[in-house]
């Protein structure tokens, strides 16, 4: 967390025990830092206290005393509470009969039995007898929707649910209805769940302490699975998931609330997403196709024989590698070393779409090198008051970091400008909200831009020469114009400068020293996927500008601030640092460059080749021309190659294709052959998400049928090609990456068991970066010197 | 439904006014000092009932024919009077006739009926009939915010500014500093009227000194208790006041937005209020620049959805935002964080409507009145078998045993005085020998009843304490918000305790049962409804335990309860 301006401490007397907190800390998180568990059932970190349940009284002694409700009640001076006194025992008690009148009680068929809090409570305050009887008053199940069930009877109304999908999710798509014991949960405004805006994120019965709010899809007692901390797979915010399992097969995934750079949420993908693991179009076994013939299965030995054999042939450029982005650190970083050190090859990059190539193309003209945020996530939870968020909707690409948004609207009513064609939740929650005409999203972010020049907001700071280069890019933006081009008011235009470069401040009040930060969020390079509208807009031109404006307003290197650019795919980031990319070996440096390729060829033992490879927008041709002859195409979760047409073209000119997937695919039909691939949630390793990030993924269940990892597979086919790359124990490779990369430099298995590092982590005392701190001569230097923040 | 009135000026400044209200008053002296017989008739909700309108149209009827000026005014408070028309012949004081049905308007131009007359305006005796305030009903009243109520049109801005709408607020924009006004109210040391009884001077000072912006002041007149209806009267009889009285408050504090809160079952009250907030916007006392002084206020109404837990001020704050109207923990308290978690000063109607006449005439005037720590005047209503019964503004501290024997009259003939229920759903009941103490905010507490908003229910012989007792835990019980258990929990386990007496199930056990679950609910619930909920039925509980023991043994007393088993069988049928 970032250090703030002194806060006020005080010390009560919990227990007995002297505490002292933060003023404003309520007595119940007073009581969890003395290690002083107090009973909860409303209460859920991250939100604002309800007062529902009762069952956090605590008894405050003295004149002006009694029973109090602590998780709403901040600790004060010289307080002195008792947590488990015979009065607050007795009012327990009294709840949990109030609760037990009409609850269910059905515990054996009850999903939650075994981690309930109203079991668990019943059994901590001994409640076996109710002196309150009557028949149960009753409702039957509702099915809210395809993966939610609601059971009346089970129901505590602890607003978890609601309050959850409210202030979290942001699209309060649940409320409550009626009043007393008549109160029940249901979708809004009496719709079926899925006509209001939910999110299916799952979070409504993630939070509910009891079985109310239920999974449809998990069948199983919590008590009898095996669970196994990792990361999600589906896009780079890189959310922590517990994966629950029972004899290898995934039931579900659960929170781990608090932890991770989710604080435990996640969205549909990280709750649901896990099922792609049992899809029965998975592929399990290694096949080979002749030509005329369906294929055939063989044996991994035999898929790998075959394979070193022909590749043998292909050396140099006629042979590439099209990776996952979706890939761990340790099998994206085998699999480009296998390209450069065994086939002596540079043609190898990720699997990206246009927009994301583009987005990375121009961060790289603007930062440098390519990072997905300079700030990192948990500062932007902490500290962002002003933000500007551009591009498709955040919510659906980057979900938890919208969740942030919506939290840092609630708690710090930070101010949001939203710059998009989609009309999403937070455009309505958002002070403003611009909707540029299609296509010229690019040109008003310059309107944005010469207005903050024009109103004079720029930053002191800024460098003589960048503030000459943007004002004469920007002559031709002025208000009018901008605003006839893009079909937004001028007044919204203006405001939205003002807002962004004043930290949400304005102009009518005035700041001593320099106006707050504000963070850009910027999703361009999510244009064009199918989810969001706005497919026309110009991903680099957007970049460069989000990039210029905060250059313009000194937005770099502050806390709260700089630019976040979620990419999509889980280990975009980490697979670029480990230098699957045509030009860049690992940790960046450029292939072109003599000294990096030297120290690469000195540690690996091999001659490197000198020329940058094909990227992926160009290898289509590359091999429609013959240039490329034999290709290693790998699946991704978003079906790059089978969604663009130029290369599914192309594959049919190769005269040696191997596909690596983990689904069925047009490909795999038209492949030589065909590989089983293992999916994240069943391989060991790591992932570097958009905010740098290292985090842990672990194996949580036996890979489907055969499926290999990335690195097993190139293992096996460097060492049948006389070359010795090894893959077991995969810590070892990202000890590799350590030794070769000095971003990674202070990055293990041991370090991360704890948790995640953002990297720049130059060694094993360095705490990692959660800023990245532009250098003196502009942006430029940000590269690739990076600068770490002192911990805080 | 009433029209704006459509001719009126936009008056921008001090003089103008001034100059709208010297006509303003010279138009309502010419009403009375005209050649013309003005029949004044009370329409509110009370009225209409039994026929107001009627009386009013036969009234027109006749009007060109025996030159009639016919009026129509808000309903007085003597709803035993109603259809209440007050009949001024040109140079006579108006005479008050009560009861009066359609068939009656030419009987009465014509000097018949005078078996209706309650009595005359004026302090003299007029042409045999003793002055209305002579009556007891009117005697002990001491009316302030009811003073024009029954006397003005409330959908007419003129009549009010005439009787001197709007003073107060004038003062407060051009004569006096914020600081002042706040400083009148607190001399007038006026407590809540909307049952907690805390001193409006504090909070409107709180509001004042809290530093973030907007500041906001909301008007609480929604009053969903059962028994209780002062607020929706001022509504009705005088909508005037109640805005000035938020007007007043948002200069005083600083707030640039009020709002007023009303129940939404309240269709008359509304009506008449919307109509008030339009035309004074139309002179410009609401709005921008409010009469040239370079104040603003933006007022908005919000109408309540039904629910008595949206009369609790966070929970009320809630529904003026657009969200389920849930009360929620404190702190912090409303004037720091209330409306979109800014500063807001929350009052009752009747509170407010006591500014104009606080800040005209001063703090000193107002706390004349009532007792050392219950100053002012208070309205109060009652319901149950009494004669004289109605809405009335008394001096605090009046004795209850006048109140009910001579204000209202005492129990009408064939009814005996079995208790008076106080405080609204949120108190015990009192029994006759016990009333022999000055109604205030203070005094009924220890005796196990409250003041609260003043309404009061009279029940006599017939009514079962039991039943009763059931009655007001049951309208807690529905009116929980659901929000914490005790309450939406604990409320539904003491009715079914009830009834299990009520059905002669009951055993020794229940009794003590009730105190444990009532002691529970009240100490830990979360807002003030669960925290007085059980107050009722220990006060029945307490003032007639042999009530309770006879059901216990099998007898309803009053034989209203279905004891046995095939009266259980004829109430489950009636439920
Ligand atoms: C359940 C409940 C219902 C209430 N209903 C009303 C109401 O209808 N009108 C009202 O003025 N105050 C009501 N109150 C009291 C308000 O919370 C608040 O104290 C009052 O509006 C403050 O105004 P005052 O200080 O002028 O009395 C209610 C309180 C509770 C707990
Ligand atoms: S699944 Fe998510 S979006 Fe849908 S109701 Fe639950 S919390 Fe809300
Ligand atoms: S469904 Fe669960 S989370 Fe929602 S109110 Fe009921 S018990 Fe609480
Ligand atoms: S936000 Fe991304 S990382 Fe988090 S659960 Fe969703 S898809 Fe997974
Ligand atoms: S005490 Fe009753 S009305 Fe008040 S918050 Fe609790 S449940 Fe709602
Ligand atoms: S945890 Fe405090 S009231 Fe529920």
């Amino acid at each position: 967390m970032a250090t703030r301006a002194e806060t006020k401490m005080v010390t009560g007397k919990i227990n007995g025990q002297d505490v002292t907190v933060p003023a404003g800390t309520t007595i119940l998180e007073a009581a969890r830092m003395a290690n002083i568990e107090v009973p909860n059932l409303c209460y859920q970190p991250l939100m604002r206290p309800w007062g529902s349940c009762r069952i956090c009284t605590v008894e405050i002694l003295g004149k002006r005393g009694g029973l109090i409700e602590s998780c709403a009640t901040p600790l004060g001076e010289g307080m002195e509470v008792l947590t488990h006194s015979e009065p607050v025992e007795d009012a327990r008690q009294f709840v949990l009969q109030m609760y037990l009148i009409d609850h269910a009680l059905d515990c054996p068929t009850c999903d939650k039995s075994g981690e309930c809090y109203l079991q668990d409570n019943t059994y901590l305050s001994n409640v076996n007898t109710n002196p309150y009887r009557r028949p149960k008053f009753a409702q039957p199940y509702t099915h809210f929707s395809e993966t939610i069930d609601y059971k009346f009877d089970r129901c505590i109304m602890c607003n978890r649910c609601t309050r959850v999908c409210d202030e979290v999710i942001g699209v309060t798509a649940i409320e409550s209805t009626h009043r007393s014991i008549e109160a029940a949960i249901s979708p809004a405004f009496g719709l079926e769940l899925e006509d209001t805006l939910c999110t299916n994120c799952g979070m409504c019965i993630a939070v509910c302490p009891v079985g109310a709010l239920t999974d449809r899809h998990f069948a199983h007692h919590p008590w009898d699975l095996d669970s196994t901390e990792t990361i999600c797979g589906f896009c780079d915010y890189g959310c922590t998931i517990n994966v629950e399992s029972n004899k290898g097969v995934v039931r579900r995934a659960t929170n781990l609330w608090e932890r991770g750079t989710n604080h435990g949420y996640v969205c549909e993908k990280g709750k649901w997403g896990h099922e792609i693991q049992q899809a029965p179009d998975r592929l399990r076994y290694p096949r080979v196709n002749q030509p005329g013939s369906s294929g055939y299965e063989v044996t991994w030995d035999d898929a790998l024989d075959s394979i070193a054999a022909t590749l043998q042939n292909y050396k140099g450029s006629e042979f590439a590698a099209l990776i996952s982005p979706d890939d761990t650190n340790e099998d994206a970083y085998l699999a480009q070393k296998f390209t450069r050190a065994v086939m002596g090859s540079n043609n190898v990059d990720r699997l990206l779409t246009t927009s994301q190539v583009a987005v990375e193309r121009s961060v790289r003209a603007s930062l440098g090198r390519d990072v997905g945020s300079t700030n990192n996530m948990q500062e932007m939870f902490t500290d962002v008051h002003a933000a500007m968020v551009v591009g498709p909707d955040i919510g659906k690409t980057a979900p938890v970091a919208s969740y942030w948004l919506y939290h840092s609207i609630i708690y710090r009513e930070s101010k949001i400008v939203v710059i998009s064609q989609d009309e999403y939740p937070l455009c309505w929650r958002a002070q403003l909200w611009l909707k540029p005409n299609e296509g010229s999203t690019g040109t008003l972010l310059k309107g944005i831009a010469r207005q903050i020049i024009d109103l004079k907001l720029h930053a002191e700071g800024i460098g003589k020469k960048d503030l000459e280069r943007l004002t004469a890019s920007l002559a031709d933006y002025d208000l009018d114009k901008v605003a006839r081009s893009t079909g937004v008011a001028g007044d919204k235009i203006q405001a939205a400068a003002v807002l962004y470069a004043t930290g949400g401040v304005g102009l009518d009040r005035k700041v001593e020293d320099e106006y707050p930060s504000s963070v850009i969020f910027n999703t361009a390079a999510h244009i064009g996927s199918p989810v969001t509208s706005g497919t026309d807009d110009n991903a680099a031109e957007i970049t460069e500008l989000c990039n210029d404006l905060a250059l313009l307003t000194s937005n770099f290197g502050r806390a709260g601030g700089g630019v976040t650019t979620p990419r999509g795919a889980a280990n975009y980031q980490g697979t670029t640092d480990m230098g699957v990319h045509p030009a860049f070996l690992p940790g960046g440096r450029a292939v072109l460059d003599d000294t990096s390729r030297a120290e690469i060829e000195a540690a690996w033992g091999v001659e490197l080749p000198t020329t940058q490879g094909y990227a992926i927008d160009e290898i289509a041709g590359a091999i429609e021309v013959g240039e490329i002859k034999a290709l290693y195409l790998e699946s991704t979760l978003a079906k790059q190659a089978e969604n663009s047409p130029e290369l599914l073209t192309a594959l049919s000119k190769l005269e040696f294709l191997i596909y690596a997937g983990a689904f069925e695919s047009p490909i795999a039909e038209i492949a030589d052959v065909v590989l089983p691939r293992a999916l994240s949630l069943e391989v060991d390793g790591t992932f570097t998400s958009f905010d740098r990030t290292v985090q842990r993924v672990r194996s949580t269940v036996p890979a489907a049928g055969e499926a290999r990892p990335t690195g097993a597979i190139f293992a096996g086919i460097a060492s049948r090609m006389g070359s010795n790359m090894s893959y077991l124990p995969v810590s070892a490779v990202l000890d590799e990456v350590g030794s070769l990369v000095p971003e990674y430099g202070g990055v293990n298995f041991a370090r991360l068991e704890r948790d995640g590092l953002n990297v720049p982590v130059s060694n094993f005392a360095d705490p990692g970066a959660s800023i990245l701190v532009p250098g003196p001569d502009g942006l430029a230097s940000l590269s690739p010197a990076f600068v770490s923040m002192a911990a805080d | 439904m009433a029209q704006p009135t459509s001719d009126l000026p936009r008056l921008t400044s001090q003089k103008a006014f001034d100059e709208f209200r010297a006509r303003a008053i010279e138009k309502w002296e010419a009403i009375w000092n005209g050649k013309k017989t003005v029949v004044s008739i009370g329409i509110g909700s009370s009225s209409i009932p039994v026929g107001a309108l009627d009386v009013m149209a036969a009234f027109e009827r006749i009007a060109d024919k025996e030159n009639l000026h016919v009026r129509k005014t808000g309903v007085d408070g003597a709803d035993w009077t109603d259809v209440q028309v007050r009949v001024k012949r040109p140079g006579e004081p108006a005479v008050v006739y009560a009861n009066v049905v359609p068939s009656d308007a030419k009987g009465i131009i014509d000097g018949k009926h005078r078996g209706k007359i309650i009595g005359v305006e004026g302090d003299q005796p007029f042409d045999g009939i003793q002055p209305l305030d002579t009556h007891p009903f009117y005697k002990y009243q001491q009316r302030i915010v009811l003073q024009d109520v029954g006397v003005i049109d409330p959908d007419s801005i003129e009549e009010a500014i005439a009787r001197g709408a709007y003073m107060g607020l004038y003062r407060a924009l051009f004569e006096l500093t914020p600081e002042e006004v706040i400083a009148e109210v607190t001399t007038a040391n006026v407590r809540g009227r909307g049952g907690a009884g805390f001193p409006a001077g504090i909070k409107w000072e709180s509001g004042r000194k809290a530093r973030v912006t907007p500041k906001f002041v909301t008007c609480n007149s929604h009053e969903g208790e059962p028994n209780v209806y002062k607020d929706r009267r001022i509504h009705e009889g005088d909508p005037h006041r109640v805005l000035e009285g938020i007007l007043i408050a948002c200069v005083a504090v600083g707030a640039e937005r009020g709002y007023n809160y009303v129940g939404g079952e309240y269709p008359l009250a509304i009506q008449r209020f919307r109509k008030a907030v339009d035309d004074a916007t139309a002179l410009g006392l609401v709005g921008r620049d409010m009469l040239g002084s370079g104040k603003n206020v933006a007022f908005r109404l919000r109408t309540g959805g039904g629910a008595y837990v949206c009369g609790e001020g966070s929970a009320m704050m809630y529904s003026i935002m657009g969200v389920r109207g849930q009360p929620r923990t404190k702190p912090p308290r409303s004037v720091e964080e209330g409306l979109w978690k800014r500063p807001t000063v929350a009052n009752n109607t009747e509170t407010l409507s006591n500014m104009r006449d606080i800040v005209v005439k001063g703090g000193e005037w107002y706390a004349q009145f009532g007792t050392e720590k219950s100053k002012g005047t208070k309205l109060m209503t009652v319901q149950g078998p009494m004669k004289t019964m109605g809405l009335v503004e008394v001096p605090m501290g009046i004795n209850f045993k006048t109140l009910i024997d001579e204000v209202w009259g005492g129990m009408r003939d064939g009814y005996t005085f079995k208790g008076i229920q106080t405080g609204g759903v949120s108190a015990g009941p009192l029994r006759y020998e016990q009333l022999d103490v000055p109604v205030d905010f203070d005094s009924l507490t220890p005796l196990g009843g409250m003041l609260g908003s003043g309404g009061f229910v009279v029940f006599d012989e017939t009514v079962c304490a039991v039943d009763f007792a059931r009655y007001l835990t049951a309208f807690n019980r529905v009116e929980s918000c659901s929000k914490c258990v005790p309450c939406a929990r604990g409320n539904p386990a003491l009715v079914e305790t009830v009834d299990r007496i009520r059905f002669g199930r009951g055993s020794q056990r229940d009794l003590p049962l009730l105190e444990r679950t009532s002691k529970h609910v009240i100490e830990l619930s979360l807002c003030g409804l669960g925290q007085v909920a059980p107050m009722p039925l220990l006060g029945m509980m307490q003032q007639y335990p042999e009530e309770f023991q006879a059901h216990i043994d099998g007898v309803c007393p009053c034989g209203v309860c279905p004891v046995s088993a095939e009266a259980t069988v004829e109430a489950l049928a009636a439920d």
